[in-house]
């Protein structure tokens, strides 16, 4: 049986790692390589990088902390895998197949693929055919717009889809995807714990792999959506950005609860990803 | 010195970083005399098995890599698409040919249970502690999965080690010079490094 993977998420705009908060405001936290090395020694299950950048503008423009400017997410990438092994998923902007295998080449493991799906579906499929399909996860923001009722929302959360999450997922599992990263964007950045109901009804349309997002504010959260859909993956971002070790502290509390996550470790590879 | 097969494979890269890391040397192979210059192999994958086959086909290097590999028993290792082109039969898409080196077919997962497929995650992977390509790590310890095929066969004969995915299924296999993981070691942190290495000083046969 595999381990729930516990996956940070890390928003980048235009250079500059940000706090989100409902898809509205965003907070900028820091420099990416930095916050990257982080995580890679805290052993996180998994990284999730998602650039919510509107323009082509990922000039770190740090010089102050003696970090390289950077011309692109691949090259961000790239300095991320020469210091981290494990798991990368890459998301935002991607249109192309070959906005795919740049990413996959650069040192990407997965991609995610949101807006782009609902406009060409069809680069779903093609994207599976030629990468196969485990690297293909498509992300879903969902708003709840009445009682038990859910809809699909892209361009960053502002277009309505008339579509229920349920009816995309499974719309995706058939042009090929390998797996769903669902996000609510109503519990976004409350920190009050994940849309159990949403998170639960796609688990349960699909016989793929789903990663939940969307309000983790404390590790009892993590235990919470376990108990009630059992998500392959659970994913946050602000709770790692604000506590000290967020990933060794959330995974030693679902491991000494008992919930089948990986053994807790602090830092192993003894390799400076703080450059 | 060791080979790294490079054929457009998507990690590639991520396995030069992984050896980079480590500090040992490797020769890119892109041609026929790259092989013969090398003692060790690496044939990274990931993807779909007939795209894959298609894509090493397509380089001209099979002849030597098999004459390599098969006749002048150089040490092998293939990593998850990798592993399963080593056998006879794919059925991923469509119905290819593999290498053939182990027997077996690949199949798609089907885990008891209603587990998702493909199998994502870090899962623990079980051996009996004497071959050297688990030397210093432990029965049980975590590699990093991301596969929705694995090796089907009757003989469990060249299984080096088993994972549990409603079923079990062989995580990694061997006959004589050849290694095969369906995980990913160069996405595994330190167990996976650690087999990297234990992969580069095995000693020929």
């Amino acid at each position: 049986m595999a381990n729930h993977r516990i996956i940070p998420v890390i928003l980048l705009k235009n250079g500059r790692v940000v706090q989100s908060k409902n898809f509205k405001r965003h907070q900028v936290l820091g420099n990416p390589s930095s916050i990257v090395g982080r995580f890679s020694n805290w052993n996180a299950d998994e990284l999730i990088y998602l650039d919510i950048s509107r323009d082509q503008n990922y000039d770190l423009n740090r010089d102050d902390l003696n970090f390289e400017n950077r011309g692109s997410i691949l090259e961000i990438i790239n300095d991320f895998s020469k210091c981290s092994f494990m798991p990368l998923t890459i998301g935002g902007g991607i249109k192309t197949i070959k906005d795919v295998e740049d990413r996959l080449r650069a040192g990407a493991d997965k991609v995610t693929i949101n807006t782009e799906a609902y406009n060409r579906p069809q680069l779903i499929s093609d994207c599976a055919r030629i990468c196969g399909s485990q690297c293909i996860v498509v992300s879903i923001d969902a708003k709840k717009v009445k009682p038990k009722t859910w809809e699909v929302f892209v361009d960053f959360g502002k277009k309505a889809t008339g579509i229920t999450p349920e009816d995309w997922a499974k719309k995706m599992e058939d042009m090929g995807a390998g797996e769903i990263l669902i996000n609510s964007i109503d519990r976004d950045g409350q920190g009050k714990g994940y849309d159990l109901e949403l998170i639960n009804n796609v688990v349960k349309a699909i016989n793929l792999p789903v990663v939940a997002m969307g309000g983790a504010g404390a590790p009892e959260h993590f235990a919470e959506i376990i108990d009630y859909a059992s998500p392959s993956g659970i994913a946050a971002s602000n709770i790692f950005q604000y506590t000290e070790n967020a990933v060794f502290e959330i995974n030693s509390y679902l491991h000494k609860s008992g919930y089948n996550v990986r053994q807790p470790k602090i830092k192993s590879i003894t390799h400076s990803g703080d450059r | 010195m060791l080979g790294l097969v490079n054929y457009g494979s998507g990690n590639y890269q991520s396995v030069c970083n992984a050896l980079d890391f480590l500090s040992i040397d490797y020769l890119e192979i892109k041609t026929a005399r790259d092989i013969a210059n090398v003692s060790h192999i690496v044939l990274p994958g990931v993807g779909a098995f007939n795209d894959c086959m298609n894509r090493l086909e397509g380089t001209n290097l099979l002849d030597d890599l098999k004459r390599e590999v098969l006749k002048n028993k150089k040490l092998f290792l293939g990593i998850c698409v990798g592993h399963q082109i080593l056998m006879s039969w794919g059925t991923e898409f469509e119905e290819k040919e593999g290498l053939g080196w182990i027997p077996g077919i690949t199949k798609k997962l089907a885990p008891k249970d209603h587990l998702p497929v493909p199998h994502i995650g870090w899962t623990e992977v079980n051996h009996n502690g004497a071959n050297e390509l688990f030397k210093n790590i432990n029965s049980g310890a975590t590699f990093y999965f991301v596969h929705s095929y694995h090796r089907a066969t009757e003989d469990n004969e060249d299984i080096l080690a088993t994972a549990r995915y409603g079923d079990d299924f062989a995580a990694a296999i061997q006959r004589d010079n050849v290694f095969g993981v369906q995980f990913h070691p160069e996405k595994s942190q330190e167990n996976g490094l650690q087999l990297l290495k234990n992969f580069s000083e095995l000693k020929g046969i």
